[in-house]
Parts: C-alpha cells; sequence; structure tokens
C-alpha cells in the first residue's frame, strides 16, 4: 500500500504522521508545500536568495532528523519555521556583521513619475532597511509582514512572551519609517 | 487618555488588541492628531515592506526536494521503554566490577588456602574462636557444610577454587574486555546524543 497515494489529499498531519514512522516520500511532499514559505522566512532574515536555499534545506534535514520531537498539538508550519529562523540566525553568525544603520546609504527618491528603475531600487532600500534591523527584531517583522502570523504564532516560533512580539514589531517599524521616511513621503 | 497609546498602535493596527483596549486606542486616535499621523505612517511602512520581493531564481523545486532527499537518513523514532534492559544495561558495570572482585578474592583466597593440605580444618582451626564457640565451626564439621563445600568438586571446570593462575588471569581479562565494551558503547551512544542535540 503507498501511503503517500492515500495521504496526499488528506490533511498536513497524516502526512506528518507517516514521515515521522520514516516515509520519506511524505516528508518530501511537505517539503514540497513549505518550501517557499520556508527559503522566503530565511531570505528575509539574510538577505540572500542562495544562501536561503541551503539554509531552507538544512532546516528540512534538521526537521526531518528531529521529527520524533515534535509535538502534533503545535502547528507543523509554526514548527517548521521555527528551526528555520534557527537556521538563518546560525547561518547570520557564520557570515559578516549585518549592515549597519549606521552604514546604511538610502538613495533619495528622484522627483516626477517613478521609472521601474526607480520602484526597483526603491525595494532594493527596503530590502536593505530590513537587513539593518536587529536580528530579533527583524524576525518578529518577517513573520508578521510577509507570513502573516498572529503574535500568539510568532511568540510559540520564537519563544517569547507576546508582550514582546508586540514591543519588538513596534521598535522595528518604528526604526523603519526613520529609515525610509524619504520614501514614506512618496507613498 | 492623556498617554499616547504608541506600543499599542501596531497591535491595533494589526487587528491583535483585545476589543476593549481597542476601543481606548480609538477614542485616543479620535482626539488625537499625532497619533493619527503615527498610525497612517505605520501602514505606509507596511505598504512599502510588501513591495520588497520573494526570493528570485530559486532552484526548481523538484531539484530542491531531492536535494533535501538526498541528506534524509532514517528519522529517529520514538523511543521505547524498555526499563528491564534499560536497567540490566545500567546496572551491567557494577555487575562486571563486583564479578572482578569476587574473582580476584577468589583467587587471593586460593592462592593463600593452597599452603595447607586440608584446608577446610585449616580455617576452622586458624580462628579458635570460631572452633570453640561458634556456630561456623559446627558448619565446617556438620555432613550439611562439608557437602556444600565438596560439592563444589562437581562443578568441574566452573568450581573456581579449582581455578588455575592462568584460568583466573584470563577470567579477569575476559571480565574487563566487557567493561570496555560496554564503556565504548555507551561513550558512542553519549558522542551521538551530543552532536545531535547540538546541531
Amino acid at each position: 500500500m503507498n501511503l503517500v497515494a492515500e495521504a496526499i489529499e488528506t490533511s498536513e498531519s497524516v502526512l506528518v504522521a507517516c514521515a515521522s514512522h520514516g516515509d520519506r516520500e511524505a516528508f518530501s511532499e511537505l517539503v514540497y508545500r513549505y518550501r517557499t514559505g520556508v527559503i522566503n522566512v530565511v531570505y528575509r532574515l539574510c538577505g540572500d536568495a542562495d544562501l536561503a536555499e541551503d539554509a531552507a534545506q538544512t532546516a528540512f534535514v534538521r526537521a526531518w532528523q528531529h521529527l520524533a520531537g515534535y509535538q502534533t498539538r503545535a502547528s507543523f508550519r509554526n514548527w517548521l519555521y521555527r528551526i528555520a529562523v534557527n537556521a538563518a540566525l546560525d547561518l547570520l553568525r557564520r557570515q559578516k556583521p549585518a549592515v549597519a544603520i549606521e552604514d546604511l546609504h538610502l538613495a533619495v527618491p528622484g522627483d516626477g513619475l517613478e521609472t521601474r528603475q526607480e520602484a526597483r531600487e526603491r525595494r532594493e532600500v527596503v530590502r536593505q532597511a530590513v537587513l539593518a534591523l536587529p536580528e530579533a527584531s527583524r524576525a518578529v517583522l518577517v513573520l508578521r509582514e510577509y507570513e502573516g502570523l498572529t503574535y500568539q504564532e510568532i511568540a510559540a516560533v520564537l519563544d517569547i512572551p507576546a508582550g514582546t512580539v508586540m514591543s519588538r514589531l513596534s521598535y522595528a517599524r518604528q526604526r523603519l519609517a526613520e529609515l525610509l521616511r524619504p520614501y514614506l513621503e512618496m507613498v | 487618555m492623556n498617554e499616547h497609546p504608541s506600543l499599542w498602535l501596531d497591535a491595533y493596527l494589526d487587528g491583535e488588541l483585545p476589543v476593549g483596549k481597542a476601543l481606548i486606542v480609538e477614542a485616543h486616535l479620535a482626539e488625537c492628531a499625532d497619533c493619527r499621523a503615527l498610525l497612517a505612517q505605520r501602514r505606509d511602512v507596511m505598504r512599502l515592506l510588501q513591495e520588497a520581493e520573494p526570493a528570485n531564481g530559486l532552484k526548481p523545486a523538484g531539484r530542491f526536494v531531492a536535494e533535501v532527499e538526498l541528506h534524509l537518513s532514517r528519522p529517529r523514532l520514538p523511543e521505547r521503554r524498555k526499563p528491564m534492559l534499560s536497567l540490566l544495561w545500567q546496572f551491567a558495570p557494577l555487575a562486571l566490577i563486583l564479578a572482578w572482585v569476587f574473582v580476584m578474592a577468589v583467587s587471593i583466597a586460593g592462592t593463600v588456602l593452597a599452603f595447607f593440605p586440608d584446608p577446610i580444618q585449616a580455617l576452622a582451626g586458624s580462628l579458635p574462636a570460631l572452633q570453640e564457640s561458634s556456630h561456623l565451626a559446627v558448619l565446617f564439621d556438620s555432613g550439611w557444610g562439608r557437602l556444600a563445600l565438596e560439592g563444589i568438586d562437581f562443578l568441574g571446570p566452573f568450581n573456581i577454587l579449582d581455578w588455575s593462575w592462568l584460568t583466573s588471569l584470563a577470567a579477569r581479562a575476559g571480565i574487563g574486555f566487557l567493561y570496555l565494551g560496554w564503556l565504548a558503547s555507551w561513550l558512542a551512544s553519549h558522542n551521538q546524543h551530543t552532536i545531535i542535540e547540538g546541531e
């Protein structure tokens, strides 16, 4: 009996149960489902797509190795994100220090109609500004803004109180508002 | 509310504030132009963030999944409790040490007793107090005691009292070998756990 053939149309929990009993195909299906989300979480945290893919693969391998420790009460996606955030932070610690806010030279937006080039530059500036945030605040911001997690889910992923999520998110947005002031006036 | 609820504004914007606090923030916003401006600024920041592109130039999904599969080993299944085996495993080194001490003691005692023609009489005779009053002297002389001690002869090569120094040495070496085996497997198991926890 092919477990994957049956599980493919059923819920995530069935796939997780199969994977935790050694079914690689079930786990591959989970990797397929969550690949984009995990890569993007790592990418938003570290800012490099190639490194993000490597770290995401590391995160999936760790998840496979620790499936026995996964508690089905928690969301599998959030559990994966937790591993992915840790993989990204490990990566950042091995890499050179993140962009310092003092070193961030933001281009002043031009007047008149925005060209495609200017829009691209603006996206790059936003990306740099996010990378200039402290890791702790950046992780909260990424999980909220790009993955749409609730405060409680972020608290569970990062293992911090919900109040800390609120304060870190407030700090991150405030800091971004200061860094991106010229662009905010254009919005 | 006189103070600006700056910290609450983000939670209000995200719909994460409890109803009571949300009403307080709304009441404040109705009166405070600064906080309304701050809220608008926060909305703009969020809008800018949404413009940021996701990761580009990624590997095709199939290749990504295949690369992950290459690194998959067998997952660690939930450990099933084996209390008896686990207990025996814990006590194995203690049992081996005790066996080693026992063989050593018997070997030394056998060497000493070998100097006497009749070890049982010599043992009883060397302890006058025992011979006079103790129940042990009676035991040594009784038929049951003698039968028990002589019955050891039926053990043949397993009679530890008859072992030569070479057999005794081999027994101790065997026990030592078993102990080292246990130690090696324990170290290997301990290292594996440390590596996995350190990941």
